[in-house]
């Protein structure tokens, strides 16, 4: 690229790239799915975050990049490629050189992520080790990125094993594994989920400083849209196995364009809604991801719904300012 | 003044920890609840605000200090006629439901144990049958009775009676929270001790629990100790707030005072990390200073790749700021919990970036600086209001908004 480029960093190269991810089981020639196609762009540098509550396939989604669906769950069809790379052709053997030091993934209860019966060193080395660094250099580097972390004492918390450390100690643990081998995307599910607010304000600060010095590609899948909002740069909002809608942090938070994102904004208690006002309900329950039948699957709940939500389900619509909404109607007819 | 529903005066519980030590979960704490409303607490894990709640519906014995529920005193009371009173409600609604028990049978269990209707177990309460014998009565009882009883339940709790034959695995979240929230409320108590009770919940339906809660709260005039750490809504659902840290109660006073003009360092530390859902008040991105400390003398001579060194360069550099509030001190070595009470001083002193030399040697009572306003805190407590600049750079006021470190009380 040459000087034409206003920003300091241009739209990079595409990073990750899912193209109608689909994933769920077969049974008996039957395939059930739970993420209904989805696609999604990350390009080197950026930060998606993907929103969703439980149930909305926004894990499975993520978990599918590196393969990693647990049991029956798999990636039906759809295409995952990373730096160009088509991540479904690879063999296993491939695919770990991806795992880690391409790609890597920290979840959300690092108790549980984490041996609770090796030290934290002997962690951090396997890693740093199984992607070809010598033990003389995984012993120094393993100490740098736990302090890179900010671990008050890393000499004291290599010795560590996972118990002896706070929740956020833990995680910041996680992280450095994942940093150790400086990947060039991180996906990250929920690390904060189950962190008190300080803490949890500590590890968005700290992953925020590391993106900003290493470039990588930050994916955030949350549910909390206030995590969201400092967070990212871009917002999918999933619901029942599909993006509803796609926009940049700012437009998305200003102006929503799907009304399951307006909902889920109106029901939050902010301090702009009035103190013990009641707060925007959306009302009955997501869909059962097995009987969704034709037509939004959303309409059963949404306000603004007219008969074509019965019929047909909406793809993502062009809204403008590089949003974009699945949803038969635009904000401005939603009055009606 | 409303007629105090729940007054607690000085609670104090220890635990043993071994080795004749003992961790002291709460610490002197003082409050009242009202008629009809509903007091927040706030504060981390491990600070306490289990406890309390287990204190206040008599699950726990305190070790010292008293409890009085509609004037009378906690202790020595008999569990089912202090149940009727006070009721708990969890977290998580799957653990407290019985995985084995319809939603009817949950709650006829609880009307029949306390002979509400049904008739059965009345008069046997407290006595020697066996909670397998008690059991048989409330599925063998008078069915229709508790059945119309269940139902009005469930009605209340916006359920509908079609929910009646569900077990609690058929039922969603929310679902299972109301279902939680009627079993509490079949016994007509007066106060609700609600401990985290939409943490578990997800967002669309936490809204609708919260205004279940408060309309119930004005149908049935209940009143509330609303135990969370989420501090929206805490402020959305409180009329008054007491922020907890380490045991004790580091602020207490009305939502607004509390939560929108703290006076306590750790409460404006609580506040400011509550992402706030608008891209456009996301706070100023954070440096990296803020959570370097000392870096390792073993990171010196090292042949790292390039990026490594540039940020550890980076970092070096920007570590000679001081952390703010929040950022990881070197006490979190230890968790932050009740066992890592500080030997003298305020409980909040490692953390605090208005920490001086009284802080470490004398701990701050609860001292009302505004009307009705209760802070503990040596500096905010000084009649200027401003922390003497004593150490190094106090980076705190930098970055709070104006006028919100060391506010001037008002008179």
């Amino acid at each position: 690229m040459t000087g034409a480029v206003a920003g300091p960093r241009a739209r990079g190269e595409a990073l990750l790239e899912m193209r109608s991810v689909r994933v769920g089981f077969r049974e008996r020639r039957h395939e059930h799915e739970i993420v209904r196609g989805v696609d999604l762009l990350v390009r080197a540098g950026e930060k998606l975050g993907i929103v969703g509550e439980s149930g909305s396939g926004k894990t499975l989604t993520v978990l599918s990049v590196l393969r990693l669906l647990p049991g029956r769950l798999q990636l039906l069809s759809g295409r995952v490629s990373f730096a160009g790379q088509d991540l479904t052709q690879l063999h296993e053997k491939q695919l770990r050189q991806v795992r880690g030091a391409q790609v890597a993934m920290v979840y959300q209860d690092p108790m549980t992520s984490l041996n609770p019966l090796l030290r934290i060193r002997s962690q951090v080395v396997e890693t740093l080790r199984a992607h070809g660094a010598g033990r003389d250099e995984a012993h120094l580097r393993c100490r740098e990125v736990l302090y890179q972390v900010g671990l008050p004492d890393p000499e004291r918390v290599e010795r560590s094993f996972p118990h002896e450390l706070s929740g956020g100690m833990q995680q910041r643990v996680m992280i450095a594994i994942a940093l150790s081998v400086s990947p060039r995307l991180l996906i990250a599910d929920e690390p904060t989920t189950a962190l008190d607010v300080t803490v949890q304000q500590q590890i968005l600060e700290l992953v925020e400083g590391l993106q900003e010095r290493t470039g990588m590609a930050v994916v955030w899948v949350t549910h909390d849209l206030g995590v969201v909002a400092r967070t990212v740069d871009e917002v999918a909002v999933m619901y029942a196995g599909r993006v509803v809608e796609l926009a940049p942090t700012r437009r998305l938070f200003a102006r929503p364009s799907h009304p399951y994102t307006a909902a889920l904004l109106g029901a939050l208690p902010s301090a702009g809604a009035g103190h013990r006002r009641p707060l925007t309900q959306i009302g009955g329950t997501p869909p059962d991801p097995a009987r969704l039948g034709s037509g939004c699957p959303f309409r059963a709940r949404c306000r603004h719904a007219v008969a074509r939500c019965e019929e047909d389900e909406p793809g993502l619509v062009d809204r403008g300012e590089s949003s974009f909404a699945a949803c038969w109607r635009a904000p401005e007819e939603w009055a009606g | 003044m409303r007629a105090a529903v729940l007054e607690a005066r000085d609670l104090t519980k220890e635990y043993p920890a071994g080795r004749g030590r003992s961790v002291r979960a709460v610490r002197g704490v003082s409050m009242s609840v009202g008629e009809g409303e509903t007091l927040g607490v706030a504060g981390e894990s491990g600070c306490g605000k289990s406890t309390l709640a287990r204190l206040l519906v008599g699950l726990e014995e305190p070790t010292s200090g008293s409890i009085s529920l509609l004037g009378q005193p906690l202790g020595g009371t008999e569990r089912l006629s202090l149940a009727r009173r006070a009721q708990l409600v969890f977290q998580d609604p799957f653990s407290s439901l019985n995985p084995r028990l319809t939603v009817a049978a949950a709650l006829g269990e609880v009307l029949a144990l306390h002979g509400l209707a049904g008739g059965a177990g009345a008069g046997r309460v407290g006595g020697a049958g066996s909670a397998r014998s008690r059991w048989r009565e409330t599925i063998t009882g008078r069915r229709s009775e508790r059945r119309a009883q269940v139902d009005r339940l469930l009605e209340l709790v916006a359920l509908g009676a079609r929910f009646a034959d569900r077990y609690p695995h058929e039922l969603s979240g929310g679902q299972a929270q109301r279902v939680a929230i009627a079993r509490a409320l079949a016994v007509e108590p007066k106060l609700l001790v609600l401990d985290e009770p939409t943490s578990a919940l997800d967002v669309s339906v936490r809204a609708e629990i919260i205004n279940l809660l408060m309309r119930l709260q004005e149908e049935l005039s209940l009143s509330y100790v609303f135990i969370s750490h989420d501090l929206s809504i805490v402020r959305h659902i409180s009329d008054r707030v007491c922020v907890m840290y380490l045991g004790k109660v580091v602020e207490q006073g009305s939502w607004d005072d509390v939560l929108n003009a703290p006076l306590h360092p750790y409460t404006k530390a609580l506040a400011d990390a509550v992402p706030v859902p608008d891209p456009e008040r996301a706070p100023q991105r954070a440096t990296f200073a803020r959570l370097a400390p000392t870096p390792p003398a073993s990171s010196e001579g090292s042949e790292k790749p390039a990026n490594m060194r540039t940020l550890l360069e980076a970092a070096l550099a920007a570590s000679r700021r001081q952390p703010l509030p929040g950022a990881l001190p070197a006490a979190e070595v230890a968790p932050a919990t009740v066992a890592a009470e500080p030997a003298s001083g305020c409980p909040y002193q490692a953390r605090c970036p208005l920490a001086e030399e009284i802080c470490r040697s004398a701990l701050p009572e609860l001292a009302e600086l505004v009307a009705g306003h209760l802070v503990a805190c040596h500096v905010a407590a000084r009649p200027a209001g401003v922390a003497q600049s004593g150490e190094a750079g106090l980076p705190a006021i930098e970055r709070e908004p104006s006028g919100r470190v060391g506010r001037q009380p008002r008179t």
